[in-house]
């Protein structure tokens, strides 16, 4: 009789362990579950989770921000800065990603302004400037003929 | 070292390495966007392609315009997204007077503290960083698209050029410079916001009352947290 107990403690002791894995893998939460291989014996990268990581932070950027434009164009920087127009450059212009080389071009038509400034169903008044009689105001002009892009009001 | 005692170790450490749990990080990335300032015109979808390369009519980030209109009846709702927005929106065939409230949703990944697709990757190709972006690996994704049916935010993708699944990532590469997403920078009425959960101009809005997350009663704990939308937004 006694190797029987033996055998059934030491089965207990196997269950009781398992149990305690089990609750402790949910206890760290559901969502790392599936990673939880990795972090247990120290596999970093192997399934995606360091690596990588550091792989897309090194993705170039190609939008920089209006400051990175500022140091160039700093006049039209400025003169944007009084307004409300002073968002950034990419926004018309387009990403700058290789520009000193490639020459950045912006679409003058009426329609690009347009794009924000007609009125549409949705668009809130107290946001954006809108234009209610957009077919007549300016007719077959483009609206830089009168407005500064950069600073379209009249002082 | 006796038997017993072996045992008894193995058992107190194993008990201590699960009850602790690994310290998040403090400085969780957040994005609150501003419906009532969203003006449609599409130049966050154009940037973000530009920035990330999506291929054509797949989006990262997109904006659905919500057209509620009533005519003595109960609401009637319209949801519509032409080429994810990129272009902006035409007209509708709708009386202005019907109208109750319109207005536009940008849309995106919303990085859920909780994420399903996260869950669901056979291959563990996907995980959430400990700035809480979750993040695809490229070279290990096989491709299965089990996340894109489990994301319930339709915010995955599948790039057909590279044979994987994409989504946004917050720009990741330009947050962990400093910088702000390629969407956020470029939104000229600054509709979307970007930063940490500490920041102040967060913090401002997210004592906001009117704010809210989307399908919060899945649990999925987004971090994309939206102002001055109606119910109707899903």
């Amino acid at each position: 009789m006694k190797h029987v107990r033996r055998a059934l403690v030491v089965f207990i002791n196997i269950l009781i362990i398992l149990i305690v894995v089990i609750f402790g893998i949910k206890g760290l939460g559901e969502e790392v579950y599936p990673a939880i291989a990795d972090k247990l014996f120290g596999v970093e990268g192997i399934y995606g989770t360091s690596g990588e990581q550091k792989e897309i932070i090194k993705k170039p950027v190609h939008a920089e921000g209006r400051e990175y434009c500022s140091k160039c164009h700093e006049e039209i920087y400025r003169k944007s800065d009084q307004g409300k127009h002073n968002f950034d450059c990419q926004t018309c212009h387009g990403a700058a990603s290789d520009h000193p080389k490639m020459r950045l071009k912006v679409d003058s038509s009426r329609e690009f302004c347009l794009g924000c400034h007609k009125a549409t169903i949705g668009r809130d008044n107290e946001t954006i400037r809108v234009l209610h009689n957009w077919e007549n105001h300016g007719k077959d002009r483009v609206c830089t003929a009168c407005h500064d892009p950069h600073h379209p009001w009249f002082d | 070292m006796k038997r017993r005692e072996f045992i008894k170790t193995i058992m107190i450490g194993s008990l201590a390495f699960f009850l602790i749990k690994p310290a998040k990080s403090k400085d969780i990335f957040v994005y609150v966007v501003d419906s009532k300032k969203c003006i449609g015109c599409g130049s966050c979808v154009k940037a973000c392609r530009a920035e990330n390369h999506v291929p054509e009519r797949k989006y990262r980030t997109w904006v659905e315009r919500y057209v509620v209109t009533s005519n003595g009846e109960l609401e009637n709702i319209f949801v519509e997204s032409p080429n994810g927005g990129e272009f902006g929106f035409g007209d509708l065939d709708v009386d202005e007077n019907e109208i109750l409230r319109a207005y536009f949703v940008p849309k995106l990944c919303m990085h859920c503290d909780k994420p399903p697709c996260v869950k669901v990757c056979p291959v563990n190709a996907t995980w959430i960083t400990e700035e809480g972006v979750v993040l695809i690996d490229k070279s290990h994704c096989i491709g299965c698209k089990y996340c894109i049916q489990a994301c319930p935010y339709g915010a995955r993708y599948f790039n057909h050029h590279e044979k994987v699944v994409d989504k946004c990532t917050w720009c990741y590469h330009r947050i962990m410079r400093g910088m702000r997403p390629a969407c956020v920078t470029v939104c000229p009425t600054g509709a979307r916001m970007f930063g940490k959960l500490q920041d102040e101009h967060i913090q401002k809005t997210l004592r906001e009352r009117n704010i809210r997350i989307l399908k919060p009663e899945l649990n999925t704990r987004p971090k994309v947290f939206y102002e001055n939308v109606g119910w109707e937004v899903w």
